[in-house]
């Protein structure tokens, strides 16, 4: 006899080892229900108390549905995430977003904003790795480019560097 | 082993004879109901986690938390580089035991019943003798596995939430929480992450054992004789018989110099009590996320994987 003797809800390993087998019991006087972890020993006395309760092979029955309810919960969720993204990603408001975004950064510049000036050293990276920056000479640019605290500043370098810049503006 | 049957007066035949076993064990119920009703061994919880000091402990919970963020400045730190989750241990010993100091009434040599001897004559029990007849199977019982609370009273026993079918709480201070990684908190936007981010899955609460129904032992069903002052036999009365074995039961699993104190341990494969103490913990091997500021690039590996049990402590009881 065992606390959750006679009443015994639904019993399943907590392990692949199998090793532990949650007991979940309806204690009356508490007017609840209860967990009870027992260890799998052939001689220990709660094993054997629920072995009169439940066979092992209804606990591993009861452990397999259980894995089973919870993959199907988790292609549920899987397929409801899915199914949501088109209802979100619509590509005319995405466009819109981004030329919001792009006209911003270079017109408003603000380096204390978090995601322009993460944006703009991943342009200059970007830049960098651009062949003709790569094969220039030109180490002042070279510096300016890397330097720069503005995307103008990186532009103009850029523009420089690969021989864009106007006559009269280098004037 | 010298377990006696105790000579009792019959009142149908006005004549002593043995107690039978069934009168023999209405006084070991009694001693488990005096026991249950004032024990003299007790557990309290402590506030700090190891304030305790129970043989087998500390029993340990451990969780995953995530491994050291990772950076570089020119590209992220590979998967295999980066430092992978580690573990965290915390200890818990919150349970004291105190043994109570008793000073029972001492045997003058005609304290205890009286029995019949092979050889035909009527003698006094010694403590001895009492021990083994009424006390030490009265210990048995209270250690043995849950069964009720007529046979454990007094007793402790672990349960998973704040109440449990006859017994009591004893604090509402777990003695032991479960914690695995809450891998909700980690986000790769915030790498790096506060490593250690747990959240609570269950806790375990020690619970005294109710003090069940009060044996019907009266003066004439149960009262065994003795040899009273005058050198008579008389039977005991039924307030001295109750006194004494509520004396001896307390002394004895409290102080036994016969490996009959009650004691209670973790892990020391003695008699459980209660719920298994489960341990568990995220099983993945790391979720490696990334993230790049400026030209701070961040790795880092959160808690992940599916909950398993790692370890089942157990909270047990023995005579010792």
């Amino acid at each position: 006899m065992a606390e959750f003797s006679g009443k015994v809800i639904e019993a399943y390993f907590t392990n692949n080892q199998k090793d532990t087998i949650a007991v979940i019991w309806r204690d009356d006087e508490a007017k609840a229900n209860s967990e009870f972890f027992v260890s799998v020993e052939p001689d220990g006395h709660y094993f054997k108390a629920l072995l009169e309760e439940i066979p092992l092979e209804e606990i591993e029955e009861q452990t397999n549905k259980r894995a089973e309810v919870y993959m199907q919960e988790l292609k549920r969720l899987v397929k409801r995430w899915s199914l949501s993204e088109p209802k979100d990603w619509d590509p005319a408001q995405i466009d819109r977003m981004m030329h919001n975004k792009m006209s911003t950064f270079i017109k408003s510049f603000d380096p204390k904003e978090k995601s322009q000036s993460e944006t703009l050293f991943r342009i200059k990276l970007d830049l960098f790795e651009d062949e003709r920056v790569k094969n220039s000479k030109n180490a002042d640019e070279k510096s300016k480019l890397r330097k720069a605290e503005d995307p103008l500043e990186a532009f103009m370098a850029f523009a420089v560097l690969i021989g864009k810049l106007g006559k009269r503006t280098r004037k | 082993m010298a377990a006696r049957d105790p000579l009792i007066y019959d009142a149908t035949v006005n004549n002593p004879r043995r107690m039978t076993d069934a009168e023999i064990a209405l006084s070991v119920s009694y001693c488990i109901y005096a026991y249950a009703g004032n024990p003299s061994v007790t557990l309290t919880v402590e506030s700090s986690a190891t304030g305790g000091s129970l043989t087998g402990g500390a029993i340990t919970d451990t969780r995953k938390s995530a491994g050291a963020t990772s950076t570089s400045n020119t590209a992220f730190v590979a998967e295999g580089s980066t430092e992978e989750p580690q573990t965290v241990t915390v200890s818990y010993n919150r349970i004291t035991q105190t043994n109570a100091s008793i000073s029972p009434t001492a045997d003058g040599g005609r304290l205890w019943p009286v029995y019949l001897t092979s050889g035909g004559n009527i003698q006094a029990m010694n403590l001895t003798d009492i021990k083994d007849t009424f006390l030490h199977p009265a210990i048995d019982l209270l250690v043995s596995a849950f069964s009720d609370k007529e046979n454990q009273g007094g007793t402790y026993t672990v349960g998973t939430a704040t109440t449990l079918s006859n017994c009591t709480l004893v604090s509402s201070n777990p003695i032991f929480t479960d914690t695995r990684a809450d891998t909700d908190e980690y986000s790769s936007s915030g790498i790096p992450e506060t490593a250690d981010q747990p959240t609570t899955i269950g806790n375990f609460f020690l619970f005294k054992i109710d003090q069940g129904a009060e044996p019907n032992l009266t003066q004439d069903n149960g009262c065994p004789l003795f040899i009273n002052s005058d050198g008579n036999l008389q039977t005991f009365p039924l307030a001295d018989w109750q006194g004494y074995l509520t004396e001896w039961i307390r002394e004895t699993a409290s102080e036994s110099a016969n490996n009959h104190k009650i004691r209670y341990v973790y892990n020391q494969s003695a008699t459980q009590r209660g719920s298994g103490i489960v341990n568990t913990i995220l099983d993945g091997s790391g979720n490696y996320q990334t993230r790049q500021v400026s030209d701070d690039y961040r790795s880092q590996e959160f808690p992940n994987g599916s909950a398993t049990t790692a370890a089942t402590h157990k909270f047990e009881i023995q005579k010792h």
